[in-house]
């Protein structure tokens, strides 16, 4: 089995399957642009943006979805269909975390380019915010509110004539 | 470059990418949008749009979340203290346009010559157009203006339903194509 070393922002070094790290599109990309192949053994990829707490978590998402089909650039058709509901028992059960693990997960897929931990990622964050009201989407998202009164009342205003028909 | 620099580069512009939009939240505007795009529930949606100026910008000019509702909320001031409401759809190029007016819609005229360049078909339903008042709030030049628009090549369809046939006949007698919804006149009428 070929193996990768990744080492995260608080130095620790992580040797996973090269399959596995291929999931990111950051790591591919990186490898393929410098000409690293799997025979380069000392090679170490630092990812400065990831501690080691989330990229173990990372390399445990990669490992379970490592042989699913690569989605299609045909699926990010802005008119499919979006749901929220699809989220697989193994996916709901890894993001039982903290709200702060869950926006580093975020974080790590976006930077790592990791689609379809980000695809869950945010669908657990959507799930999260339906049927929130203004203020606890705010507190959700550490979202400063910087309407006045009057002005957020003009929005509220503005919105009454949006009806979906 | 050495794989140390090309990650630490590529780290370094999400970093910066994620320091401008701190100020926002604590994940970047673009994740908060991707989030807010899965939400089918355009009530859940309003309330983002309440949360903050940047987060309701950022949705009104998303024209992911725009298509997914089904909605554009772009409408100024004027327009809703004149009871308009806007029912586009297919997205960020509005090909197809439902306005609904109680009032002088010639700054709504301007808003969309200079907004729905795409603009295929106009469907025009004024609520309060009765005798007397009617040029005010239709004016024939505002169509000429539509149709001979420079902006608007693809216009192609518009509809009106309408109270007040008589004076909209009077005045639209040099467009192409009306529809009207009621009985009382031509389903269509053609200047030819």
């Amino acid at each position: 089995m070929q193996t990768i070393k990744l080492q995260s922002s608080d130095n620790e070094i992580f040797e996973c399957d090269l399959a596995v790290a291929k999931c990111s599109a950051t790591i591919r990309t990186m490898l393929e642009d410098l000409g690293i192949d799997e025979n380069s053994e000392d090679e170490v990829v630092p990812l400065p943006n990831v501690n080691s707490a989330i990229l173990r978590k990372v390399i445990q998402f990669c490992t379970y979805h490592k042989d699913d089909p690569v989605p299609s650039s045909t699926d990010d058709d802005e008119n499919k269909e979006k749901r929220t509901d699809d989220i697989t028992s193994w996916d709901a059960d890894f993001l039982k975390v903290d709200q702060g693990t869950l926006f580093e997960l975020i974080l790590a897929a976006n930077y790592l380019d990791i689609r379809s931990l980000l695809d869950v990622t945010c669908k657990t964050v959507a799930n999260m915010i339906k049927g929130k009201t203004p203020d606890e989407i705010r507190k959700t998202f550490n979202i400063k509110n910087d309407f006045t009164p009057a002005e957020e009342e003009q929005v509220r205003k503005e919105n009454t004539w949006c009806e979906e028909k | 470059m050495s794989i140390k620099g090309m990650s630490e580069m590529i780290a370094c512009r999400r970093m910066s990418q994620n320091d401008v939009n701190a100020q926002i939240s604590s994940l970047p505007i673009e994740i908060i949008l991707k989030t807010i795009s899965l939400l089918d529930d355009v009530e859940d949606i309003k309330n983002c749009m309440l949360t903050s100026k940047k987060v309701r910008d950022a949705i009104l000019n998303s024209s992911k979340i725009m298509r997914r509702m089904k909605l554009v909320f772009r409408c100024e001031n004027d327009f809703l203290s004149g009871k308009l409401e806007f029912l586009a759809y297919n997205g960020d190029s509005i090909r197809c346009l439902k306005v609904i007016v109680n009032g002088c819609c010639e700054k709504l005229m301007r808003f969309m010559l200079h907004h729905v360049p795409n603009l295929e078909k106009l469907c025009f339903i004024n609520h309060n157009s009765s005798d007397g008042d009617f040029d005010k709030l239709i004016k024939f030049s505002n169509f000429k203006s539509f149709q001979e628009s420079p902006k608007l090549t693809k216009l192609k369809n518009l509809c009106f339903t309408c109270y007040n046939f008589k004076e909209l006949m009077e005045n639209m007698m040099n467009v192409d194509t009306l529809e009207f919804s009621t009985s009382t006149v031509p389903e269509k009428l053609s200047k030819n």
